[in-house]
């Protein structure tokens, strides 16, 4: 199958004897998944996977597919806007993506119309951002809830800070002990005198 | 007035139950024992390993990794190992794909134990999960003395492996497999010729055939359907291009079909064990030079990864972005699919009775689902 | 209807195991015997060690803190510091001996450890040169 698709004009990335990649337009995402199906044989859906590129302000959204034979996995990759995040849904032709996008729908946010159960999946009562965005900082969830022990650990100490006064302390007492040299060194020559 | 016997019961089976393979539940909706509409909950596991790994390095990450499944660690280190190999080229020496390949066999006789122990316990025959945990203790006395730990191994390592082969560990390791060559007719006595174990799974959870292949069902659920796929030989990966072994398959897709597909495939992976123990070189590097831990960096790529676990394929797909941190990884399990598509379509017009021995048929493990 | 006979009497084999041996050691008057490099608990030389907080900076759970060294064991401990784990935070994974440039942490076979408070689990490595 991925003979045919070379012979058309896309531009095809492989990164390893098993793995082809193909990046599309937002708008040709739902006709190249289908002409995929329809006319290469892809007919196995794997997953739907994702990723926050918080600089770039998109969300990477990629689609893996396998032929019955399942000897190679094509990777189908696009980009959507970070703020209003939509997605056509593909429940109607592959039944596992309806959990799969119930998945994404609680952890990244995105909106699927026409889905028909977007519903909790691991969280219940959660009233925060979704918690796979890169601005959600599990350190400052966990701030009021002591997990460190504080008031047991107290004593730990910077080892930077400590390696550099125990070595200005060093220097301090070679210059003391230099000077005591040099005060009795004097003292000796007026007493000779 | 609504008749007695037309009025509908919700039921939660789990998530304390004895039948239950893990910590899920599923409620069902019942007219007297038959099961009108089911639907899967999740939700008691979520430790959050996808938010944990974005703070860690890549040397620090793959301690983690391990704890996401927990009968069977040892399929998600590899997956780790190999993407990060895959990102960053690094290649193993000939001994650490054998070393690897050997843990990897090891932790699936290890699981197919387990499996049937939960198998016999959830029709009524105690005496089975008696044994085999035993016989699986034997397997794990061995991964103490190689790796350091029962479980939680931490020994597939980007570039190799950690620790080398103790003295005599080969030896160990071949009485061993021609003791549970012994004990397997013991189990064929006891389970698998058993008439009350037939007369419960002929007949029971089949599985349609013709859409098999498009709902993305993985391992045992496809090939006693006749359907004959497995990552090892359709994209091989370490050392199984070289080995000799067969899959086998059967044809009619329901409890019985399933449990002698794991029986047969207890009896490949000790010959592919047996071939290993003959063929592993005496010298070679444990580890390839990897930078230290704040230095080592990972381009800005991404990769989709797949490895034959006991249970099917499990997937893995990695993203760098240049810094020494992982930017995403995402971790796809066989019983994602077989929890949700396939459970609650299959369980419409089953018996209330039938529901736990499915559900340790198709292998559904609930760590996995909710990582 | 034919009836399996082979299926109805095979199990009976089962009864046989009633006149075996036991698998099981009658703990705790027989105690089991770990394998060399089994990971329990930390041991520490406190005359090498020096002091370089590596072991600190690879916890993947921040589990070690260094401490002030009163008695001054190793007269080269740049930093005066010794560290002390956290055994509510470790997970055993060995990384922390992995980059001990002077080898002086390492893991020993013991790991027992009891306690009815919750507080009681910051652990002081023992000053021991082997395992």
């Amino acid at each position: 199958m991925i003979e045919r698709l070379k012979k058309l004009s896309i531009e095809i990335e492989q990164k390893n004897e098993h793995l082809y990649k193909i990046s599309v337009d937002f708008q040709d995402l739902e006709s190249s998944l289908l002409r995929c199906l329809n006319e290469f044989n892809y007919i196995t859906l794997d997953s739907i996977n994702y990723r926050d590129d918080i600089e770039d302000e998109k969300f990477c959204i990629t689609y893996c597919l396998q032929t019955a034979k399942r000897d190679h996995v094509l990777m189908i990759q696009t980009f959507i806007d970070r703020e209003e995040a939509t997605l056509p849904t593909m429940h109607r032709i592959w039944p596992q993506a309806e959990i799969m996008e119930r998945e994404m729908h609680e952890m990244l946010g995105v909106d699927f119309p026409g889905h028909p159960t977007l519903i909790d999946f691991a969280l219940e009562y959660w009233d925060d951002i979704p918690p796979l965005r890169r601005d959600f900082d599990t350190l400052k969830y966990v701030e009021g809830m002591d997990p460190f022990r504080k008031n047991q650990r107290d004593d730990n100490l910077d080892v930077k800070v400590e390696m550099k006064k125990k070595k200005e302390a060093k220097k301090a007492a070679k210059l003391k002990a230099e000077a005591e040299a040099a005060a009795q060194e004097d003292k000796e020559e007026s007493n000779d005198e | 007035m609504m008749n007695d016997t037309q009025k509908i019961v919700k039921i939660f089976h789990g998530p304390q139950h004895p039948g239950i393979t893990g910590n899920m539940s599923v409620e069902l909706d019942l007219i007297g024992e038959t099961i009108q509409r089911a639907q899967t909950h999740v939700g008691y596991l979520h430790r959050g390993f996808e938010k944990l790994i974005e703070r860690r390095t890549v040397i620090q990450g793959f301690t983690i990794v391990c704890r996401i499944c927990v009968p069977e660690p040892d399929p998600n280190e590899e997956n780790y190992a190999r993407a990060v190999e895959t990102l960053t080229g690094l290649e193993l020496s000939e001994k650490a794909k054998y070393i690897r390949t050997m843990v990897l066999e090891m932790s699936r006789i290890a699981v197919q134990f387990l499996w049937m122990g939960g198998q016999a316990g959830s029709i009524g025959l105690g005496l089975i999960p008696q044994w085999s945990v035993c016989d699986r203790d034997y397997m794990l006395d061995l991964f103490e003395e190689l790796t350091g730990g029962r479980v939680y191994h931490m020994y597939a390592f980007p570039g190799g492996v950690r620790r080398d082969i103790p003295e005599g560990f080969l030896d160990r390791l071949s009485k061993l497999l021609d003791y549970y060559e012994e004990r397997m007719k013991v189990y064929d006595n006891t389970f698998f010729d058993n008439t009350t174990f037939k007369a419960r799974a002929i007949g029971t959870g089949i599985v349609n055939k013709e859409e098999a292949l498009k709902n993305g069902y993985v391992g045992q659920t496809l090939r006693a359907c006749g359907i004959k796929r497995d990552v090892r030989k359709d994209m091989p990966y370490l050392m199984y291009d070289k080995l000799e072994f067969d899959i086998p398959t059967r044809e009619e897709g329901d409890v019985y079909a399933r449990a002698m597909v794991r029986r047969d495939e207890i009896f490949q992976s000790i010959r592919i064990l047996r071939q290993i123990i003959e063929q592993m070189p005496s010298e070679g590097d444990i580890l390839q030079k990897i930078p230290k831990h704040r230095k080592f960096k990972l381009p800005k790529d991404d990769v989709y990864i797949q490895t034959e676990s006991a249970r099917g394929a499990m997937s893995y797909y990695m993203a760098g972005d240049g810094s020494e941190k992982i930017r995403r990884m995402q971790v796809k399990g066989p019983s994602l699919i077989h929890a949700y598509t396939l459970l609650e379509n299959m369980l419409v017009g089953s018996e209330l009775a039938d529901v736990a021995m499915i559900m340790n048929s198709l292998g559904i493990c609930p760590p996995e689902i909710e990582r | 209807m034919a009836i399996d006979v082979k299926g109805v009497l095979s199990p009976l084999s089962a009864i046989g195991t009633l006149f075996k041996h036991p698998k099981t050691i009658t703990y705790p008057e027989v105690k089991r015997e770990f394998p060399h490099g089994y990971r329990g608990f930390h041991i520490n030389n406190l005359d090498t060690c020096v002091g370089c907080a590596n072991c600190q900076d690879v916890c993947m759970n921040d589990a070690i803190d260094m401490i002030r060294d009163e008695e001054e064991h190793n007269p080269k401990n740049s930093s005066g510091c010794i560290p002390r784990i956290d055994y509510g935070r470790c997970c055993w994974c060995s990384l922390c001996t992995d980059v001990c440039p002077p080898n002086s942490l390492k893991l020993e076979k013991d790991c027992i450890h009891a306690d009815r408070s919750g507080d009681n689990f910051l652990y002081m490595p023992k000053n021991k040169k082997e395992i």
